[in-house]
């Protein structure tokens, strides 16, 4: 063992090293993924060559021309990812398998700060790899691109820096201590949330949702859309967007702890003899609820801002079908929530690219796709 | 018959732990000598485990002291757990690596040059040596269990802390376990202190009860009474318990 780190750095090799046999023992699983890697990133480059650069350099333009708000904005983001890091790897060596093992508070201390070091320097790499990537496709770039890797690494250095020292900080604690406090309490009672046949469910999924608000869940976003709020805009119209903003984000966090909850109670009644449709009826509950809450909101925002009945009404219904799009991928992926996760994504991103073209046909696309997914998952043991 | 307790080995001072306004440990008062081999007993949330987590330094007490083998945990943390041995929770065990890597990472956190022949013969002992070379995340829960066991008794340090070990392992493999564990107490003076529901099991095998509840340490059985308890065909420990359950309850209610 090497004493000047902890022992979790050996076995970050270990499982590295597994991985890599594991690979050679099955030649053909690993060619075929290697060829289906190969084939994605052709396709991506392929697709990233048609687009033209220089749009996109003109919003790289206008960031830099704000260094302070573009600053802010990635040292958030490097604080969230420097703490998240910093503080499940200190929670897990101080509460882990290793917690009663004779390691070196400094061994420990800097294994913590290397593992942090490296995943700024990746997110970093990542981050100019991305640019280079948009300089590759652009012609005109050099009034964006050397002031951009400057702010943007300084700002991520800074925040990642940050996100250490605070989480260094906190680590006595564990992570969940307090924001469990009161989540059994709603702000109100609705007597409609409850399911007849799988009691207390959506009420799991609430108090899931709120636990992850509360311990920060898309807190970046939120200050990412602080940032891009214009300040002179009007005050009904500022109200407005600060309404669909906000609300669309508080979504984003009840949608994935809705869909983690479904996960985990597919393992807990995995013996059970519950009825699928019940479990879907009992587990769309919540998603529900919050969908009414977050489109009449949404919708007062669009019309606060000016927007038409009309676009309120549709941003509603678009809201719906993304929301039946994941909840039904989450039940046919119950099994495999990382496939549910991706598909989610490319569809989503698959019918709004199709939307520019053909907006009449996406949404009977979309209610097609939704119905071939319930009707794979009523189907899926 | 087993030696008679001398200097602790372990030492606790007024213990007291609490989850945000919920108090679990009450000043919690045990020492424990070499040789000796301690069950902890308690009902269910009675704070047997968050014990445990506080006396192996996982979790940081609110009040009062841990000593292990005369250095204070919170002084000299270093120090103190390396004369602990804790089996590990097997829900905790890295599903990725062998049970082969896990033992030696392990016995590399406590100096040892390579896996120590002693780990070796409990693993055959525990029917593992099977598995030894297989990765954590093909193991059965009593698999995971035994591995588990086995990382906490790497090096055979002068204490060793089990919680509920005999969970999932089948007969023989629990037999083995006992039979090792009552072999360091009498031939390594190595002080037990075990938290378990299995009092069948905890009867036969250990020199001294004590009775956790609403994190108190409310009542203490023993060598001289165990024995009584032993040679009683109409008494059990888990009777006595029972009864002694019953005692503090209604005592409560008065």
């Amino acid at each position: 063992m090497n004493e000047r780190f902890h022992p979790r750095l050996d076995e970050f090799g270990l499982v590295a090293r597994n991985r890599w046999r594991l690979a050679l023992s099955r030649p053909g699983e690993t060619l075929f993924q290697t060829l289906a890697w190969a084939a994605a990133l052709a396709l991506a480059a392929w697709g990233a060559s048609r687009i033209d650069g220089d749009r996109i350099g003109l919003v790289l333009h206008f960031l830099v021309e704000q260094p302070l708000a573009t600053g802010v904005l990635f040292a958030a983001f490097g604080f969230a990812m420097s703490h998240g890091t910093t503080a499940s790897l200190a929670s897990e060596l101080r509460h882990g398998r290793w917690g009663a093992t004779p390691v070196p508070v400094a061994a420990t201390r800097r294994t913590v700060f290397l593992f942090a070091l490296g995943q700024t320097l990746l997110g970093n790499a990542g981050l100019l790899a991305v640019l280079l990537g948009i300089v590759a496709i652009s012609d005109r770039w050099e009034h964006w691109f050397y002031p951009a890797v400057a702010i943007f690494s300084i700002a991520l250095w800074i925040g990642a820096a940050l996100g250490y020292l605070v989480a260094r900080r906190r680590e006595a604690q564990p992570r969940t201590r307090n924001t469990r406090h009161g989540t059994t309490k709603p702000l109100f009672a609705l007597p409609g949330l409850d399911d007849a046949r799988l009691h207390h469910f959506p009420e799991w999924q609430r108090r899931e949702a709120l636990n992850r608000w509360r311990l920060g869940g898309r807190l970046w976003q939120l200050v990412a859309f602080g940032l891009l709020i214009p300040m002179n805009s009007a005050f009904w119209s500022l109200l407005g967007l600060l309404l669909l903003g906000t609300s669309l984000i508080w979504y984003g966090v009840v949608l994935r702890a809705s869909e983690d909850a479904i996960v985990r109670a597919t393992q807990l009644f995995a013996a059970s003899p519950l009825p699928f449709p019940a479990f879907a009826a009992a587990s769309a509950r919540y998603p529900f609820v919050a969908w009414v809450a977050v489109a009449l909101i949404g919708s007062a925002g669009l019309v606060l801002q000016g927007a038409s009945v009309v676009v309120a009404v549709v941003y509603a219904l678009v809201l719906a079908l993304g929301t039946a799009l994941a909840l039904t991928l989450t039940w046919r992926y119950r099994h495999r929530p990382l496939t549910a996760r991706i598909r989610t994504s490319a569809e989503g991103a698959a019918l709004a690219a199709a939307a520019y073209q053909l907006w009449f046909l996406v949404p009977f696309v979309a209610v097609a796709l939704i119905a071939r997914h319930y009707a794979v998952a009523r189907k899926t043991r | 018959m087993s030696p008679a307790p001398t200097s602790p080995v372990l030492e606790l001072s007024k213990l007291t732990h609490a989850y945000g306004e919920h108090p679990v440990l009450n000043g919690v008062e045990l020492a424990i000598g070499a040789g000796e081999f301690v069950a902890l007993i308690g009902p269910n949330g009675s704070g047997k485990t968050t014990l445990l987590k506080c006396l192996a330094g996982i979790l940081a007490p609110q009040g009062g002291s841990v000593r292990i083998a005369g250095t204070d945990m919170a002084a000299d943390p270093l120090a103190a757990k390396a004369a602990l041995g804790f089996a590990v929770d097997p829900v905790l065990l890295p599903p990725l690596l062998t049970g082969r890597q896990c033992l030696e990472l392990f016995a590399g956190v406590r100096g040892l040059p390579a896996l120590p022949e002693s780990s070796l013969a409990l693993a055959r002992s525990l029917a593992f040596d099977t598995w030894l070379d297989r990765e954590v995340q093909s193991y059965s829960l009593g698999t995971r269990q035994k591995l588990g066991i086995l990382l906490g008794l790497v090096g055979e340090p002068p204490l060793l802390v089990l919680d509920e070990p005999m969970n999932g392992l089948d007969p023989q493999s629990a037999f083995a376990l006992k039979m090792h564990l009552v072999g360091l107490t009498r031939e390594r003076g190595t002080a037990v202190l075990l938290a378990t529901h299995a009092l069948e099991v905890a009867e036969r095998f250990i020199t001294r009860a004590t009775l956790l509840i609403e994190g108190r340490l409310v009542r203490e059985w023993d060598t001289a009474t165990l024995d009584a308890i032993r040679h009683d065909p109409d008494s059990s420990l888990e009777q006595v318990m029972v009864e002694a359950l019953a005692e503090h309850g209604a005592a409560r209610e008065t």
